[in-house]
């Protein structure tokens, strides 16, 4: 088996402080040949560079294009992967909105030639794909909101990505509250401890455990594995 | 006045500010909470000390007023130094030393060594340069060194060069009316930036109201008005903005502050609209001696300023710590985006308070 081509990739992550966390903690085992450089133009063969911006699609759109401007600056990049939540939106809508953002210029394509786009997206949020982990919810709910919300959508049995949006306006707001409630039933209440709970290899692990047993649940998480076992 | 750097601790409430350093333009950047206003009131603390009664407060602060440094700290009332090249002041609660000679008698310890000694000639310039802080806000506070004239009229004369305004240590609108009145080459630069910030407007001046008289209580006030393009009648001061005041104090302040004042301004962006950040640019104020602290939030305005002169705060528990943004490394690295997204990239940053 021949060795695999070098590769580097540039990943605009939307979110500031949970998903660059988690994105570099699996992107440690998921891809461990990769190294991270800090500067955009820093990258020289098996490395990655990550950005992360705040706020959400639409208004991410001006980054975007600030960070397609940096791959094509540095013309050594095989892969521009965008990480972005869907919200509201479908998914194949979201990722044709994205395309054509960066593909407008008298119809030629943005992007260089050698460099490819993949739009990663976290359905309906990264939250979404937390919730994947059957290891952490409790055989008993002692919340009684929990407990409600259990017995109208087990997420640990049905997939997580096809849940509504409960009692919230949007579903991201909903999945967010359930996954914080299934920490609070473990008495994690300090988001940074969540953060460092779900950004481990275990966490990793019990989703990709996930994965295996429900292979139709959590389509867009395994989007992700996917793209990464293509390079490993 | 130029402040160089600032250690403080407040030991009521245990608050702590690690060593942190001044350049000409400083903006401090930070999450809320985090403790920006608090560095600015730490300053204004100083300025408060130095003229009244300071127990528990302990701090180093290093500045230099015409290229000579000084170093003052102090330790509650148990120890105070005031040092320069040429001398040195100290204290150990009652005890004072100058130059290492005790002085036979007790000095009160309440009261700062610039106080104590604010008429020896060493001393006097750092009690007048302490005096140069300013503090930018609407209505002014802490901004004038003396009291404001009952009668602008019996002064007015006395202040008819701009360095005599700049000098007079009145308060920013005080100063806008004696140029107003006196200089109207200054006041017409003032106007020019003004406009420039606000081309609705078209015009300023300087109105007064009652009836001046040296005998009696009656105070005639001077105040300013200006017209906008398409309403025929002039608006009072009163009636004026805040946003639109506080931007004329900006400017005013930066044409009639005596060389050498330190200008704070907090959350530049409340009342001071976008448009305004423009003024630096358009402002020489470098080569007018002035120095600049001001704190923001606000994604334009950090977008505005050149990241060499961003100051980050962080904060741990009760101690604030603060850092050039050339300290983080992500951020000396070459990069397409904006200011303001690089700073969330930050971890210490978005994550400021541990």
């Amino acid at each position: 088996m021949g060795e695999l081509p070098e590769v580097n990739i540039y990943f605009l992550v939307e979110g500031v402080a949970t998903e660059p966390k988690i994105y570099r903690a699996w992107l440690a085992h998921l891809l461990p040949k990769l190294q991270e450089v800090a500067g955009f133009d820093e990258v020289e063969a098996d490395n990655y560079f990550m950005t992360s911006v705040g706020g959400r699609w639409p208004y991410v759109a001006k980054q975007i294009t600030a960070s397609l401007n940096e791959v094509k600056q540095c013309g050594k990049y095989d892969y521009l992967v965008i990480c972005i939540d869907a919200e509201e939106w479908r998914v194949n809508e979201l990722i044709k909105e994205i395309e054509s953002h960066l593909n407008v210029a008298d119809g030629q394509p943005i992007l260089p030639v050698a460099t490819r786009l993949k739009i990663i997206i976290q359905n309906r949020c990264i939250e979404t794909w937390l919730l994947g982990n059957c290891q952490m919810y409790p055989a008993q709910a002692k919340n009684q909101t929990l407990k409600n919300y259990l017995n109208d959508y087990n997420a640990s049995q049905l997939d997580p990505e096809r849940m509504g949006k409960g009692d919230c306006t949007t579903h991201a707001k909903f999945h967010k509250k359930y996954l914080r409630l299934l920490f609070y039933e473990q008495r994690i209440r300090h988001e940074e401890t969540q953060r460092n709970q779900v950004a481990t290899l275990t966490y990793l692990q019990q989703l990709q455990a996930r994965v295996v047993t429900k292979p139709i649940h959590l389509s867009t998480f395994q989007t992700f594995l996917g793209f990464c076992q293509n390079l490993s | 006045m130029r402040i160089k750097r600032l250690s403080y601790e407040n030991k009521r409430t245990g608050w702590k500010l690690e060593p942190m350093e001044f350049g000409d333009f400083n903006l401090l950047v930070g999450v809320s909470g985090v403790g920006k206003s608090k560095i600015l009131e730490a300053i204004k603390d100083l300025y408060w000390v130095a003229f009244h009664v300071g127990i528990g407060r302990i701090w180093e602060f290093d500045f230099s007023i015409d290229n000579i440094d000084y170093h003052w700290s102090r330790f509650g009332i148990e120890r105070e130094e005031l040092i320069s090249n040429g001398f040195a002041f100290e204290r150990e609660l009652a005890k004072v030393k100058i130059d290492g000679n005790l002085l036979p008698v007790d000095h009160n310890s309440d009261i700062s060594l610039l106080q104590l000694f604010s008429s020896d000639k060493r001393i006097k310039p750092i009690f007048d340069g302490v005096r140069k802080i300013k503090f930018l806000s609407v209505p002014e506070s802490i901004t004038s060194e003396k009291f404001e004239p009952d009668k602008i009229e019996l002064i007015v004369k006395d202040y008819t060069s701009l360095e005599t305004v700049q000098n007079s240590g009145y308060s920013i609108h005080t100063k806008l009316v004696i140029a107003g009145l006196n200089l109207p080459n200054v006041f017409q630069q003032v106007k020019e930036a003004y406009i420039a910030i606000f081309p609705q407007v078209q015009d300023l001046r300087i109105v007064r109201w009652g009836l001046f008289s040296e005998l009696s209580n009656d105070l005639a006030t001077f105040e300013i008005q200006l017209k906008e393009s398409g309403i025929d009648t002039w608006i009072d001061q009163v009636d004026i903005s805040t946003g639109m005041l506080k931007t004329l104090l900006l400017i005013g302040a930066m044409y009639l502050s005596s060389p050498g004042s330190v200008i704070l301004i907090d959350e530049f962006e409340n009342s001071l609209g976008v448009n305004c950040i423009d003024i630096f640019d358009r402002i020489d104020y470098e080569n007018r001696g002035l120095q600049f602290i001001i704190t923001s939030h606000h994604p334009y305005i950090i977008n505005s300023i050149p990241f060499e002169y961003w100051k980050i705060v962080t904060r741990k528990g009760n101690v604030v710590t603060v850092r050039n943004a050339n300290e983080f490394e992500r951020l000396t690295k070459k990069s397409l985006h904006d200011n303001f997204s690089r700073l969330l990239e930050i971890e210490e940053f978005v994550g400021g308070i541990a």
